[in-house]
């Protein structure tokens, strides 16, 4: 027998083997089958943690995920998982666990101070002391982030794993209790494919917790039984698999535990998401017991009644030595006549209703216990529990009675959480006590006592009803929702029999009776205010147990409880808390986002690149000789394009194909610049807008034939671009005779670029590169290696330079045919850096540094480009704002002193206060100029050329001195584009 | 996860599709007047219930698709092809 409180005989565990387990350092022992909170009330554990905010001794209250006391941190180093429910976690050999939220130990916390001061500390205490004054809430912050919480998470990387599987299905149902196995035996005895998901490891629900007879069998062996059959019917089970959320188009979403927390596995998953697409869902996802409110009602020793079945039944563990019970409904008497039974000394039951059933009274008085009717708890005393207090309801008499253990029961609340995922709306009718709703979705439908239903067989019957009827149907129709049988509803002891001591609705977050009174009073009428305002129900439980008593008691706080109706708070997914890692599964790292590598990655490998991210794409940055730093190379690089020759990599530039009798109209609409006058084998700047009139993108566009053009767009914007040219294909131009065709993965393309570049190309394409043949602008279409091969002769740097297309599987042939070629010129390989610098210099620009969505055509100096009429923009621009002048506009800017920053300001004190006139938007380290150059956008900036200004680094402290020029820097006529 | 049946590849995930606005936001093959094209630019009605959408199935067929959709129960009415595709 491990522990003094587990009984000789009974339970669903293994008493054959077991497994040894440590609490705060001290070694315990349990059987397979316990839960971990099963195996500390065997030990006799009573106090396993601290409160959030008073820092309470708590006990286990619940056997279930409605757990809000005993949030534990279980395991080891990286596989540690804090806040874990005790009542949710299945003992394994050398589980670890360890009490949170005590300082410097449970049994001692210094914080338990804040019980005494919480008079200061009531609802709202936060928002109201450390308001004032602003500055000072940083020296608080610390302070009472460590008084107020729970565990702490892992620093460490996850070192599980988590994967993803996708379901269908007819009939979903959720909930292995009574009525889900009722459920899906009936859905798939009509020949519905179905799946079932339960939470626990084991199907049965409240079956495994009760000595109930079915069809002449013990209804746990009912419920084994029956899975047994559905799974041979063809039922896919999954167990240990918690339905936490309900989405859009019915699709739910579950995660299937497949190791314990804390776990160390390294062999398979640890948790499984599941997305689930049934055409129709049963609801059986069981009801909450609902706690009683008194004084001090938050005792370790006070545990909801259903629980102390559920060890006693389940587990072979009797959850006290000394039992009372106190109840609101019939349910709860079972508990006191099992306890007896099993040789439990039960000291009373207490039930508020001055007349329960005789059969009750008979059969208690039969086991020699004492019934206190119309009576109720009125305190709890002792840490853990020594006694309770009880009252007359009708001449308050009180009277002490001695226990270790309370049992309580005020009611049922059915878990409809996943309905009201739907937003499906809901409200709680007071006097009837049940839940309402004004309309349900068609495919989803709640069953047994998730609809308020409390009898075996009358659960059964539902069950069997919800999961039949035609397959593929929506649910033969949501039955109404029967009416809870009990007397009362909400319960907590009347104002002239309160006692002394804080009587908590939410045991999670702390939230007292008075709390919501003071909520009430301050006027916080709203249910989501109030919530909030008091954080009732807003711990990891998300008010399983306490959100519908914390709504009645506000309803009643403000004298509306005659209304009937309670509004409840809106309830969201996911059902419990899920690992983030879960939702991700695994896709973290390395897999958090393709790779794109280009057809010329494998020859530029070769030629030592170093990468950088460029969207997706992997981009060559520079390519460093032995020892040489980024800066340098760049630096050699950009002076071999001036000066020589050099070649990069454009692949990943978006290249698409518009073709058909009408692409000439649709390119005119859809770019701000000319299009119509474009001759074919010509080539020509193209700036798309916004419709708001702000630059989108800028490319190139080549006209190859009568009907058929190719654009280029930005790295960055190929993607929208090819969106934004199929949409106007597909609804703009519907019905037009023209087609839109991404090509930019057929192609590999090399730029290259400077003085001698056309020797090195003339060694390589016989065709005549003179530049009466292929001037500046100029396409052709030839062949290279028997293959296609477009050239284009446009630059990016200022020097001449000429595009070179080829089939992608040619690219990196074209890379080293080009090196070889260029040797004795002195040819380089030249990257993203270097490309940079050139186009800086030249006053090219850039997406994301000068094109960043807030600049207009005329703010970057392109007006002469655009057109007067009939293009996408055109409206936008015509709007007042942009004529006014003050705009910030595209300046070339030259340091003085030393180098600028990117995002630097620019002002004309370097202690400047007040907006400043601009930004330095991208820099470069000049090799022609031999300083920093920068572009950048100033108020009215294209009139202040000529100006001293001072470009602000406040994050690195820099504030050279910079003069403000035109932004082609470099060869400003243009003559080395032509040359 | 909304589900929508794409004419040419069936029921798929929202996740293979871009949303393109309201159809009634789209412009037309020529422009109309300024006033028009900044009203329909600058003052964009944002619908609470059904709407005629325009949703891209770029990670499948790259179709730009017309969807009646109720906004706020995300209810999906009907799907059907746009432009070229119609023929």
């Amino acid at each position: 027998v491990t522990g003094p409180f587990r009984l000789v005989k009974g339970g669903l565990i293994e008493r054959g083997r077991v497994l040894q387990f440590s609490f705060d350092g001290e070694e315990l022992t349990g059987h397979p089958g316990d839960t971990l909170a099963s195996a500390l009330l065997a030990n006799g554990v009573r106090i396993v943690g601290r409160s959030f905010k008073y820092h309470r001794p708590r006990g286990i209250m619940s056997a279930g995920v409605e757990e809000a006391n005993a949030l534990l941190d279980i395991g080891n180093g990286a596989w540690r998982e804090p806040n874990t429910r005790a009542t949710d976690v299945f003992l394994y050999d050398g589980l670890e666990a360890r009490s949170q939220n005590s300082w410097p130990s449970l049994g001692f916390d210094l914080f338990a101070v804040n019980d005494r001061l919480s008079r200061l500390l009531g609802a709202g205490f936060y928002y109201k002391t450390f308001l004032w004054p602003p500055r000072a809430w940083k020296l608080y912050e610390h302070a009472v982030r460590r008084a107020a919480g729970l565990g702490k998470p892992t620093r460490l990387p996850d070192p599980g794993q988590y994967d993803e599987r996708f379901a269908f299905c007819d009939v979903l149902v959720i909930g292995g209790g009574a009525t889900g196995l009722a459920a899906a035996r009936s859905a798939a005895e009509s020949g519905a494919d179905v799946m079932l998901v339960e939470q626990d490891r084991d199907l049965g629900g409240w079956l495994l917790t009760e000595n109930a007879t079915i069809a002449g069998m013990p209804s746990r062996t009912w419920a084994e039984t029956t899975g047994r059959e559905i799974a041979r019917a063809g039922v896919r089970i999954l167990k240990r698999c918690v339905a936490f959320g309900v989405y859009d188009h019915g699709m739910i979403a579950a995660v299937e535990r497949r190791a314990e927390p804390g776990q160390e596995r390294q062999d398979q998953s640890l948790q499984r998401l599941w997305k689930i697409r049934p055409k129709r869902v049963v609801l059986a996802t069981g009801a909450f017991e609902r706690p009683l409110i008194f004084a001090n009602n938050d005792r370790p020793g006070v545990m909801l009644a259903g629980a102390v079945r559920s060890y006693l039944y389940r587990f072979g563990v009797a959850a006290g030595s000394r039992v009372v019970v106190a109840t609101t409904n019939d349910a709860a008497w079972k508990t006191a006549f099992d306890l007896a039974s099993s040789g439990v000394v039960v000291a009373g039951v207490i039930d508020l209703r001055p007349s329960p059933p005789k059969a009750l009274i008979d059969q208690a008085k039969a086991l020699g216990i004492s019934v206190s009717t119309a009576h109720t708890v009125v305190a709890a005393r002792g840490a853990p529990l020594k006694s309770v207090l009880i009252a007359s309801l009708s001449d308050g008499t009180r009277q002490e009675i001695a226990c270790d253990l309370l049992a309580v029961s005020g009611g049922f609340t059915p878990a409809i959480h996943l309905m009201a995922h739907t937003r499906a709306p809901m409200s709680f009718d007071l006097k009837a006590g049940r839940f309402q709703f004004s309309t349900l979705p068609k495919e989803i439908v709640l069953a047994g006592a998730a609809r308020g239903l409390s009898s075996i067989e009358t659960c059964i019957e539902d069950g069997l009803a919800a999961g039949g009827g035609e397959v593929g149907s929506p649910c033969s129709g949501p039955t109404p929702l029967a009416v809870v049988a009990e007397t009362t509803a909400i319960w907590r002891v009347p104002a002239q029999l309160k006692q002394k001591g804080k009587a908590f609705v939410d045991l999670q977050n702390d939230v007292t009776e008075s709390d919501i009174g003071q909520a009430a009073r301050e006027g916080y009428s709203s249910i989501e205010l109030a919530k909030r305002y008091t954080t009732l129900g807003m711990g990891t439980d998300q008010g399983k147990t306490s959100g519908l008593l914390g709504a009645a008691m506000l309803t009643e706080e403000q004298g509306r409880a005659e209304i009937g109706a309670i509004n409840l708070s809106t309830i969201r997914p996911p059902f419990v808390p899920i690992t983030m890692n879960a939702l991700v599964h695994g896709r973290g790292g390395k897999a958090i986002e393709p790779v794109r590598e280009t057809p010329i990655t494998p020859a530029l490998q070769a030629v030592g690149a170093v990468f950088m991210n460029s969207g997706l794409w992997q981009r060559a940055r520079y390519f460093p000789k032995t020892g040489e730093s980024m800066a340098a190379a760049t630096a050699r690089e950009a002076r071999a394009v001036r000066q020589s020759v050099g070649i990069t990599e454009v692949s990943t530039l978006g290249k698409i194909e518009v073709a058909g009798p009408d692409a000439a109209r649709l390119l005119d609409r859809v770019y701000a610049t000319g299009v119509k006058t474009l001759a074919v084998g010509r080539a020509r700047y193209g700036v798309m807008l916004r419709e708001d009139g702000m630059v989108f993108d800028d490319g190139t566009l080549w006209r190859l034939a009568d009907q058929r053009y190719l654009v280029t767009a930005s790295t960055a914007n190929a993607e929208q671009v090819t969106r934004h040219l199929e949409f106007f294909r597909d609804v703009v131009f519907s019905g037009n005779k023209v087609d839109v065709a991404s090509v930019t993965e057929q192609w590999a393309g090399i730029a290259i670029a400077g003085p001698q570049c056309r020797a090195v190309l003339s060694t390589l394409l016989t065709e005549d590169f003179s530049d009466g043949a292929l001037p500046y602008l100029a396409v052709r279409e030839t062949t290279w290696m028997g293959e296609a091969c477009r050239v284009a002769r446009v630059s990016f740097s200022g020097e001449r330079c000429y595009e070179i297309y080829v089939p992608a599987d040619l690219g990196c042939k074209l890379w080293d045919s080009l090196l070889a070629a260029g040797r004795s010129h002195g040819i380089v390989a030249y990257g993203l850096e270097a490309l940079e610098t050139l186009r800086v210099e030249k006053g090219f620009l850039g997406v994301g540094h000068e094109i960043d969505g807030r600049t207009s055509p005329f703010d970057l100096g392109l007006k002469r480009f655009i057109k007067k009429s009939g293009f996408i923009g055109l409206e936008g621009l015509q709007r007042p704002a942009f004529q006014r002048g003050d705009r910030l506009e595209l300046v070339g800017l030259m340091s003085q002193s030393g180098p600028i920053t990117e995002g630097a300001v620019l002002v004309t004190e370097t202690r400047h206060r007040g907006k400043p006139d601009g930004q330095v938007t991208s820099v470069a380290e000049s090799v022609v100029f031999g300083r920093s150059v920068a572009l950048g956008l100033l108020k009215a900036g294209s009139r202040r050329f000529g100006q001293v200004m001072f470009a602000v680094d406040h994050l690195g402290g820099s504030t050279p001195r910079v003069d403000i020029v035109a932004p082609t820097m470099f060869d400003p006529e243009g003559a080395r584009l032509h040359a | 996860m909304q589900l929508i049946s794409c004419p040419w590849c069936g029921p798929r995930v929202e996740t293979e599709f871009s949303f393109g606005g309201a159809a009634d936001n789209a412009p037309n093959e020529v422009a109309g007047a300024a006033e028009t094209e900044l009203k329909r630019i600058m003052l964009r009605p944002n619908v609470r219930g059904r709407q005629s959408e325009l949703w891209q199935h770029v990670s499948g067929c790259r179709a730009w698709l017309r969807v009646e959709r109720d906004t706020a129960s995300h209810e999906i009415f009907e799907v059907s092809l746009t432009g070229t595709h119609r023929s």
